[in-house]
């Protein structure tokens, strides 16, 4: 859990973060979008005091981080950069191993934790174990970077635009990796983005800030639908269809969809949890076909293109 | 004289030449070893500190750029003579490098891989250590590698204040013009500063898991060959004698003291420079000297009569090329018009009034020239000029000043002046090769450095100041096409001096005197 009050942070005399307050619970993770220099790096740093805040207070665990030498807690806080930034002049394993080392794990216990996770991140323990960082490619650098991280189990993970230097292809596929990863599902994150699609695909709250200010803070779908303010529907606005798509279960939509059906050639059966998005794409590839989707009481609704359209445009009229 | 090759010099002379390599690591490495003690935290601390780093580096860069010869002048009212002040000296010129290549090494990281470090946990400590001093670890050691080499050179001078090393045999060799002298001493230095060089190399590029490993092999080796200085000879003796580089390998030197005294004395090696004011000082008790130099009475020195007469005389005369006389007829007569006109007692006191008094050899040399009625105010000059030499002290310029009044007071000739000419090699050598009409020499000096007689000639021609003067004339007529102008009148001869108190106490009067009490 991470708790945030207050915090704020001049440079000289002028705010570039100020008066920021969030809670995340235990194994949600958050996301702080904004444009470059709106304060959520620096709003990230603070977390583990690689800035010092001006004022304010941050809890992790429900203790203030001012009881705790800031050495200690950043071993319990896996950090990730956007330059990776691994050690020139360590191999791999040691690499990995740093916050382990630092703790003063027995040597067994290092190895055994960093060839673990090599395996879970899609390295080769054989290849790369004793090897430099200069020796690996981008994305692989930063699966170590992901597992030196991670290599303490920390409870808390912090990640300053961990794919902003890959490229989308060696990002899609570390970001599949680590959706399916354990390691990852009971961490509590704040990751650090100026991608609308990246912070919507990641985060369970988005909190998204303007000259060192949250503007709003909430799930998806709230910013989507509820925008606080014209700056944060602007802020969608070029991807906000996609994004609505993408951030719609049919759970939301069951009340509008239709019972019956008429013709029948192809169903294909959806669970209520799928997001509008990816109905839309299973129509798609299946030819002329029709969604059927059944409930937690055992109801059944039938749709396909115009049934689901016709269900999101009415559920917007409703929430709006 | 017969000719040796530099295998046999250096065979001949090879209890001093390993002597002077021991205590010329040993110079190098003490004082690197200081400098690595203060340079390499400064380095971190300025790494740390951006805004002290542009001063503390000045500072550094300022320490550097002073000469070195000058560096060491400084410290010898400081901290006199010997070890003291040569080990400072170096130590300060290793700063910058070291200090410099830390600095760099420390902030050329990369920010990211900085702050990753603080960012896992890493304390102060734990950056320093297991990130910012590996990763800065071959700019710093490029930096002690820089040092080093500069230290290995600048030791040599180190020669000129007593501290020893190979610039003995180096100063040695250019005061004597003995060339296999110098290469004695310059090519082992050399070879020192590209071993040197080489074995840090080789640390440079250790494995940096062993870094730790390295860091304290640095400080041992530094250690273990900095004691070889001490290690390199006990000079322990009732008196302590400092003699200079040239007086220290001439028959009529420390050879001649040895040969004909039997006074083995175990003298340090020291710049003339120097050498009055240690004596002066009490840091020496025997120094070598000349006859009339002004120090003598400015520091209250005494000469030890030479009793055995092995120092030659040393009439001072122009020495003057044929061509010059024939193209100038009026020269001989204007130079002769300071024949026996200055006496030992004379000379020193001008000598006192520009090494002491720090008055300027012009004003000295008018000054005495309008006193004995010589002075005239210089006429029109017309198109020709004679040219002036003189050798790099008082005494010289002195006699130069006087002999440019004297040509423009009598003659219509212009004069320029070759000042500062060195030592007697480089000013016999631009009179040979007629880059200057004359300059003051000394007849000893003729005799000695520049005829090299055999040992039955210099004898039968030491015998008395005039057979001395007689036989350079003639010989330096034949030999070189020169001549020796009528002596000034005073003998610079070399001398062995003591304070006039010590001396007196100690009842040493002459050199027998002092090898009496040496063998008690």
């Amino acid at each position: 859990m991470i708790r945030v009050e207050k915090l704020t942070k001049l440079y000289n005399k002028i705010p570039a973060v100020s008066d920021i307050s969030f809670t995340i619970k235990k194994g949600q993770n958050m996301v702080l979008l904004g444009t470059s220099g709106c304060g959520k790096t620096t709003t990230l740093k603070m977390i583990n005091d690689l800035i010092h805040p001006d004022s304010g207070e941050v809890w992790l665990d429900e203790v203030s981080t001012r009881k705790m030498k800031p050495e200690v807690y950043r071993k319990k806080t896996g950090y990730v950069l956007q330059n990776i930034a691994l050690f020139p002049h360590f191999t791999i394993a040691e690499n990995i191993a740093v916050v382990p080392r630092l703790l003063g794990w027995d040597k067994d216990k290092i190895r055994r934790r960093c060839l673990e996770l090599l395996e879970k991140l899609h390295l080769s323990p054989d290849k790369h174990y004793s090897i430099y960082p200069h020796q690996l490619s981008g994305g692989q650098q930063q699966r170590v970077g992901l597992a030196r991280a991670l290599a303490a189990e920390p409870s808390i993970l912090l990640m300053d635009e961990p794919f902003g230097a890959l490229d989308p292809i060696t990002r899609a596929s570390i970001k599949k990796d680590i959706a399916q990863l354990d390691e990852f599902k009971d961490k509590t994150i704040v990751l650090v983005t100026h991608d609308v699609q990246e912070a919507f695909e990641l985060g369970d709250i988005i909190c998204l800030m303007d000259k060192g200010e949250i503007i709003q803070q909430g799930n998806p779908e709230e910013l989507l639908f509820k925008p606080a303010s014209a700056f944060v529907s602007g802020f969608f606005k070029e991807q906000q269809l996609l994004l609505e798509y993408q951030n719609t279960t049919l759970h939301k939509l069951f009340r509008w969809l239709p019972e019956t059906h008429t013709f029948v050639q192809n169903l294909i059966s959806v669970s209520p949890d799928e997001k509008l998005w990816q109905a839309f794409e299973k129509l798609n590839t299946a030819g002329k076909s029709l969604l059927v989707i059944k409930d937690s009481g055992g109801r059944q609704k039938y749709a396909d293109h115009g049934a689901l359209l016709h269900a999101f445009t009415t559920y917007k009229n409703t929430i709006a | 004289m017969e000719q040796q090759n530099l295998w046999q010099f250096m065979t001949q002379q090879h209890d001093k030449l390993i002597q002077q390599t021991l205590e010329h690591i040993g110079l190098t490495f003490i004082s690197l070893f200081l400098a690595l003690l203060i340079a390499l935290p400064l380095g971190i601390w300025i790494a740390r500190k951006p805004t002290a780093s542009p001063f503390i580096l000045g500072i550094s860069g300022v320490l550097q750029t002073i000469p070195s010869i000058a560096l060491l002048g400084f410290m010898i009212p400081l901290l006199g003579i010997g070890w003291l002040p040569a080990i400072t000296a170096l130590f300060l010129y290793a700063l910058l490098p070291i200090i410099r290549n830390t600095y760099t090494g420390i902030t050329g990281i990369d920010p990211n891989i900085r702050e990753a470090a603080v960012a896992m946990g890493m304390n102060h400590w734990q950056v320093l250590w297991k990130i910012e001093l590996p990763l800065a670890f071959p700019v710093i050691m490029a930096g002690i590698r820089t040092a080093t080499v500069i230290n290995v050179g600048v030791a040599t001078l180190a020669a000129y204040i007593a501290a020893g090393g190979l610039g003995e045999f180096i100063f040695g060799g250019i005061a004597l013009n003995n060339v296999n002298m110098i290469l004695a001493g310059a090519i082992p230095s050399a070879l020192l500063a590209i071993l040197l060089d080489f074995l840090l190399s080789l640390v440079q590029h250790i494995d940096l898991k062993k870094l730790r490993f390295a860091l304290w092999l640095i400080p041992l080796i530094c250690i273990a060959a900095a004691s070889s200085y001490f290690f390199s000879g006990t000079k322990d003796l009732k008196l302590k004698a400092g003699f200079t580089p040239e007086f220290m390998g001439r028959t009529d030197g420390d050879l001649g003291l040895k040969s004909i005294y039997n006074l083995d004395i175990k003298p340090v090696v020291i710049s003339d420079a120097v050498m009055y004011k240690a004596a002066f000082d009490k840091k020496l008790d025997v120094i070598s000297g000349y006859g009339t130099d002004g120090r003598l009475k400015a520091y209250n020195l005494i000469i030890l009569k030479d009793d055995k007469k092995i120092f030659p005389p040393y009439y001072a005369a122009p020495l003057v090329r044929n061509e010059a006389l024939i193209k100038f007829p009026e020269l001989e007569g204007v130079l002769n018009l300071l024949a026996g006109r200055i006496n030992d007692s004379t000379m020193t006191d001008l000598n006192y009034r520009v090494d002491y008094l720090h008055q300027s050899p012009q004003q000295v040399a008018k000054d005495f020239l309008v006193k004995a009625k010589l002075w005239k105010e210089p006429l029109p000059a017309g198109s020709q000029t004679v040219r002036i030499g003189s050798k790099i002290f008082g005494e010289q310029y002195i006699l130069a000043s006087m002999y440019g009044m004297l040509i423009r007071g009598n003659t219509r000739l212009n004069v320029s002046s070759k000042t500062g000419l060195g030592g007697t090699q480089i000013c016999f050598n631009a009179l040979k090769n007629n880059e200057i009409d004359f300059y003051p020499e000394y007849t000893g000096t003729g005799l000695l450095v520049l005829l090299h007689p055999s040992k039955q000639t210099l004898n039968r021609v030491t015998k008395s100041n005039d057979s001395t003067y007689d036989f350079v004339k003639k010989e330096f007529g034949k030999t070189f096409q020169m001549k020796w102008l009528k002596p000034i009148g005073f003998n610079n001869t070399y001398a062995l001096m003591m304070r006039r108190q010590q001396s007196s106490e100690l009842q040493i009067q002459s050199i027998s005197d002092l090898k009496r009490y040496l063998d008690h």
